[in-house]
């Protein structure tokens, strides 16, 4: 209690600040009104402050006293003998007075606005000097940022409710996935309609309607969001905003996405912002398996390059399966295009694995191939067939013969070393130990965030391999072990003979290669890239910095699946206004309570004290289910900066050969496969 | 001089079951880990020593070498990979025996010229340079020589605890020596990568060169999972709390961006007689491997203290190991009952090849140099204990 004391008075001073702006419009209006009125303001007052009225905010209550006030004129106007008509002027006027109020308070709220504009900058700016090594690369956050811009756009208003607390996001979704189909023509529209010398204006009304629509639309959502016409007003507002937000490059793209991304994501690089209006535009063309896709993809639910290429292969199938050719084109036209639409998409969930690059060169050129005359469903199925062929040829068929080959390589009673997870390592292994019933020992390596291994090793041990599992850190003692080869994987090999694989690799192979063990890789060919590349820095794909903030054996990437990030922050953002209303309700009941009788202060100081309790409960709470970690809040260390790459680049001489389907290769023949083989890959 | 004299004899009067109690307990913490890095485990060992021997009685000094050789040993035995703790009692011992020569001389010289020269040929350390005197056992050699000694004027005790003394203070003063040498070795927006998070020195000397040196450089800051993580994160924190552009990288991805790197500096926590070192974090020696094939610089700062005359003949002696309860999740699915092996070192031994230099208090040092400081400061009698 003592210590609650300071701080009542401090929340009462508070909200005497607080009170001092509302104050005046108050006496404006009631400086023409008589007695009475004021009376009857004061009766508002005075039910205002009955607990049960607290639901209403304060702009409501205005607007309650304000229609009682203008009431209560009316008669006594009618009673002093005005006519009517010289009322309604009068209303008029003081209609118009009171817009030019609005107009004024607007273009306070518009200062206030640029102000923070201004801060946030500030602060882009701070964070800009925080990438020093990747700048040049895409982060999560910006790829994060398009997907959650789009799926908000295209999944149900109600999925997307959850997704932000900001209640715009349903809107703005509702509004660009509603069921016009002419959403893109209109945004033209208007964006054509606002000359270049009103956009200041039409900015000043643009935040008037999103502060209007966020009041409005919380009402609506808090009564009951069942109600028809509320929805389809709401879809109104929904779609100005949209509108709004996509054209005025101040404003963020879609307000509800900031409460969970931060907000200079969108406003330091005006490209990502384009990028997503441009995918926006072409969102109808989305097929729900991509979407899927992609969001499988983004969230790491398929990881590996062939997996990743395979679940995209299916997609495909799917999507042209689902294909129809609009009027006008023919099918070896149009396909493609709608397929680099879907592309689009899929980039924007990671960048595009090397394997899912070359199928989809290969796809390419079979649709451009395919004979202009022929019937559509016919080619569909020609197409659906060669993809799954396609697929058998240079994944299981070449895996196959990479099997037979590498078994070669394993002799009876040897200790292999592998990295991370291979889908064919682990045939491989599985088949030397299965089939051929060779004794050997695999020590899988594996390394933070992702513990890929753990799959493998699992898998391994399941099948009665014999298996040691171990971290990056103690390679060491790995190799003071008697190793007798290792074994790696590939995310790709590129065209110089560097191997573009997961993080470690590179060291793995180096420390083999400096102890004279053989580096063996395998791979299919279908991930030989033509793309050239000297050191891991200058391509590369950037995890989620946040995966290596909590320590633990844990998968973060799956934690955070679990735990659903986003519902995470809508619950966090939702106590935070309870706590905030909740300080406003006790605030204004003490003002008022304050007005009413001091004698009974001491009562009231009880009940905030009480409240302010609950509160630190809350937040005690909120403290216990968010474990906690050392650098919570490392974005606001300016010079703290957290790296988290996926790849890096194995030098050839570490290599000492790439089994292939082809057969057995050294690093620097993969020009040769590539050029030979341009024809088939 | 008086009130050391004071103390000691107040200390003295302490008796041998009392020390006795203070060493068990002593290597009961130790044992247990109670007593987490070199430095606190050097300065704890220097307060036993120091009250052992105010506690100790003989009737000849060679006696009281014999009871800190003793003391020593099961400290070692308690926990052999503590090696500041041998390291200061060595130390010590070298001081006690080097005061014991020069006693011999004054005496020799005073008593009988002739003996002098023989004697002080004899009780002189085997010079290391050659080679004859290889397989000798030194220690019969003072044995003999001591056998016929005199009544000795030098107050032993003295002595002992002033070498204790001088050596907490050199102890308590070593970051300074070494921030001095190291700033030079920085320039100015350089990208340093530090593989030990848990090193204080480490933390203190880019500190240091950021405020006094006022440079700006770069930190990349290996995790160390699993054992020091938190160690890094919190280390990363403080730096970047102090305006030193701080970055934390997986330990998987040293090699994708060493190539960035300028230097790479370690903290050790023993350098042995060969210039290799052991680290208290898993994964240094991959990290100066890495450094090593891309040629670039690694140096090791390095206490004197935590110089050990030791060679490290058997790496896995020297190297720690952990459970596996940081390695594999709880949640394991254990399913059948296929046992899976881990491995979970937590300190790692590099190799003096892939070190460039050492930076110690009193200097910076090659690798293939080590050995010179070490004989400086200890005698090879006290190398094995037993």
């Amino acid at each position: 209690m003592s210590e609650s004391k300071p701080r009542d008075e401090n929340l009462s001073s508070n909200s005497k600040g607080a009170s001092s702006p509302v104050s005046p419009s108050i006496n404006s209006t009631s400086t023409n009104g008589s007695t009475p009125a004021s009376a009857a303001s004061a009766e508002a007052s005075e039910g205002a402050k009955d607990p049960t009225d607290k639901v209403l905010s304060n702009k409501e209550l205005k607007e309650v006293e304000e229609k009682e006030k203008a009431a209560k004129r009316a008669a006594q106007k009618q009673a002093s003998g005005i006519s009517i008509e010289q009322q309604q002027q009068s209303a008029q006027l003081k209609k118009e007075k009171k817009q030019q109020q609005r107009e004024k308070q607007l273009r306070e709220e518009q200062k206030k606005l640029e102000k923070k504009n201004r801060k946030l900058n500030f602060k882009q700016q701070q964070q800009k000097l925080k990438s020093t090594l990747f700048g040049h690369l895409e982060t999560t956050e910006e790829r994060r940022a398009t997907i959650l811009a789009l799926s908000s756009a295209l999944t149900s208003p109600h999925a997307s409710r959850i997704t932000a607390t900001g209640l715009m996001v349903p809107m703005v979704a509702s509004a660009i996935s509603g069921s016009q189909v002419y959403t893109t023509s209109s945004l033209a529209n208007t964006i054509i309609n606002n000359d270049n010398t009103s956009s200041s204006t039409n900015i000043n009304t643009s935040a008037a309607a999103t502060a209007s629509a966020v009041s409005q639309m919380d009402t609506a959502l808090q009564s009951s969001s069942n109600i028809p016409p509320t929805i389809s007003n709401a879809n109104e507002l929904g779609k100005a905003l949209a509108t709004i937000t996509l054209e005025s490059d101040k404003q963020t793209l879609v307000p509800g996405i900031t409460s969970i991304l931060n907000q200079s994501t969108f406003e330091n690089n005006p490209s990502l912002v384009s990028s997503i209006k441009e995918l926006l535009s072409n969102k109808d063309y989305i097929h729900p398996a991509i979407q899927l896709l992609t969001s499988h993809l983004a969230n790491y639910k398929i990881v590996g390059s062939i997996p990743r290429c395979i679940a995209m292969l299916e997609a495909f199938q799917i999507v042209i399966h689902d294909y129809q050719t609009p009027k006008g084109t023919t099918l070896s036209r149009n396909l493609t295009n709608y397929l680099s639409h879907q592309i689009d998409i899929l980039k924007k969930a990671r960048p595009l694995s090397v394997t899912m690059g070359n199928s989809i060169r290969w796809l390419k050129q079979e649709i451009s191939l395919i004979d202009p005359g022929m019937n559509d469903s016919e080619a569909k199925l020609d197409l659906c067939e060669k993809i799954a062929q396609f697929a058998k040829e240079k994944i299981e068929l070449a895996d196959q013969l990479i099997i037979d080959n590498a078994s070669n390589h394993i002799e009876n009673g040897a200790t292999i070393v592998t990295y991370g997870s291979s889908k064919v390592l682990t045939e491989m292994i599985l088949h030397n130990v299965l089939k051929l019933k060779k004794n050997i020992k695999v020590i899988v390596v594996d390394s933070r965030p992702l513990f890929e291994g753990r799959k493998m090793a699992d898998k391994l041990r399941e099948n009665g391999v014999n298996v040691m599992y171990s971290l990056v850190t103690s390679l060491n003692t790995i190799f003071n072990m008697d190793v007798d080869c290792v074994f790696l994987g590939a995310h790709s090999i590129l065209s110089n003979g560097f191997l573009y694989s997961r993080t470690g690799t590179a060291m793995i192979a180096m420390s083999a290669n400096r102890r004279n063990i053989p580096v063996l890789v395998c791979c299919e060919s279908l991930k030989f890239s033509q793309r050239v590349q000297l050191d891991s820095v200058t391509f590369n794909e950037l995890a989620d910095p946040n995966d290596l903030i909590t320590i633990g054996y844990e998968n973060p990437v799956e934690k955070r699946g679990n735990k659903g990030i986003l519902l995470k922050q809508f619950i966090k953002e939702r106590n935070e206004m309870k706590k905030h209303s909740e300080l406003d309700n006790t605030t204004n009941h003490k003002k008022q309570q304050q007005q009413q009788q001091q004698g009974k202060s001491d009562g009231s100081k009880g009940k905030s004290g009480k409240n302010g309790v609950s509160t630190d409960n809350i937040t005690a709470n909120d403290s216990d289910i968010t474990d906690k970690n050392i650098l919570d809040g490392w974005q606001e260390l300016p010079s703290l900066n957290i790296v988290n790459i996926l790849y890096d680049l194995t030098p050839p001489e570490y290599i000492k050969k790439i089994i292939t389907e082809f057969g057995a290769l050294p690093p620097s023949s993969v020009p040769v496969i590539l050029r030979e083989y341009k024809g088939s890959a | 001089m008086s009130s050391l004299n004071l103390a000691a004899l107040n200390s003295s009067t302490t008796s041998a079951s009392e020390i006795n109690v203070i060493i068990d307990s002593f290597i009961a913490k130790l044992k247990r880990r109670q007593i987490q890095g070199s430095y606190a485990i050097a300065l704890e060992t220097l307060q036993l020593l120091k009250r052992f021997i105010s506690a100790a009685r003989w009737s000849h000094v060679n006696e009281l070498i014999s009871q800190i050789r003793h003391l020593a040993n099961r400290l070692e035995k308690a926990q052999p990979t503590a090696f500041s703790c041998g390291n200061v009692i060595r130390r010590i011992l070298a001081i006690l025996r080097d005061e014991i020569e020069e006693d011999n001389n004054e005496s020799s010289a005073s008593n009988d010229p002739q003996n002098a020269t023989s004697s002080s040929s004899s009780t002189a350390e085997p010079l290391i340079s050659s080679m004859f005197n290889l397989l000798q056992k030194p220690e019969q050699n003072l044995n003999n020589s001591q056998t016929k000694k005199y009544k000795t004027k030098t107050d032993f005790r003295q002595v002992a605890i002033q070498g204790i003394k001088d050596l907490i203070d050199e102890i308590t003063n070593i970051d300074e020596g070494i921030q001095q040498i190291a700033i030079d070795l920085i320039h100015d927006h350089e990208i340093l990568l530090t593989p030990t998070p848990d090193s204080k020195t480490v933390l203190k000397f880019l500190i240091a060169a950021r405020e006094r040196g006022n440079r700006t450089f770069t930190v990349l800051v290996t995790e160390g999972f699993p054992t020091n993580t938190s160690n890094a994160h919190q280390f990363a924190k403080t730096l970047a709390q102090h305006d030193i552009e701080t970055i934390i990288i997986p330990d998987s991805a040293v090699f994708a961006l060493m190539s960035r790197v300028g230097k790479v500096i370690i903290g050790a926590r023993a350098v042995f007689i060969n210039g290799g070192s052991i680290s208290s974090t898993a994964g240094v020696s991959s990290v100066c491997e890495c450094a090593n094939e891309f040629k670039t610089p690694v140096f090791a700062v390095a206490g004197l203290y935590k110089l050990s005359p030791l060679y490290p003949f058997d790496q896995e002696k020297f190297v720690e190991f952990g459970g596996s309860q940081q390695i594999l999740p709880k949640t394991s699915h254990n399913n059948g009952t296929m046992r899976l092996d881990t491995i979970n070192p937590i300190t790692d031994y590099i190799p003096p090849e892939n070190i460039n230099i050492y930076i110690t208090n009193i200097g910076g040092f090659n690798p293939s140099f080590i050995y010179r400081i070490a004989w400086d400061n200890y005698k090879q009698v006290d190398v094995q204990l037993e």
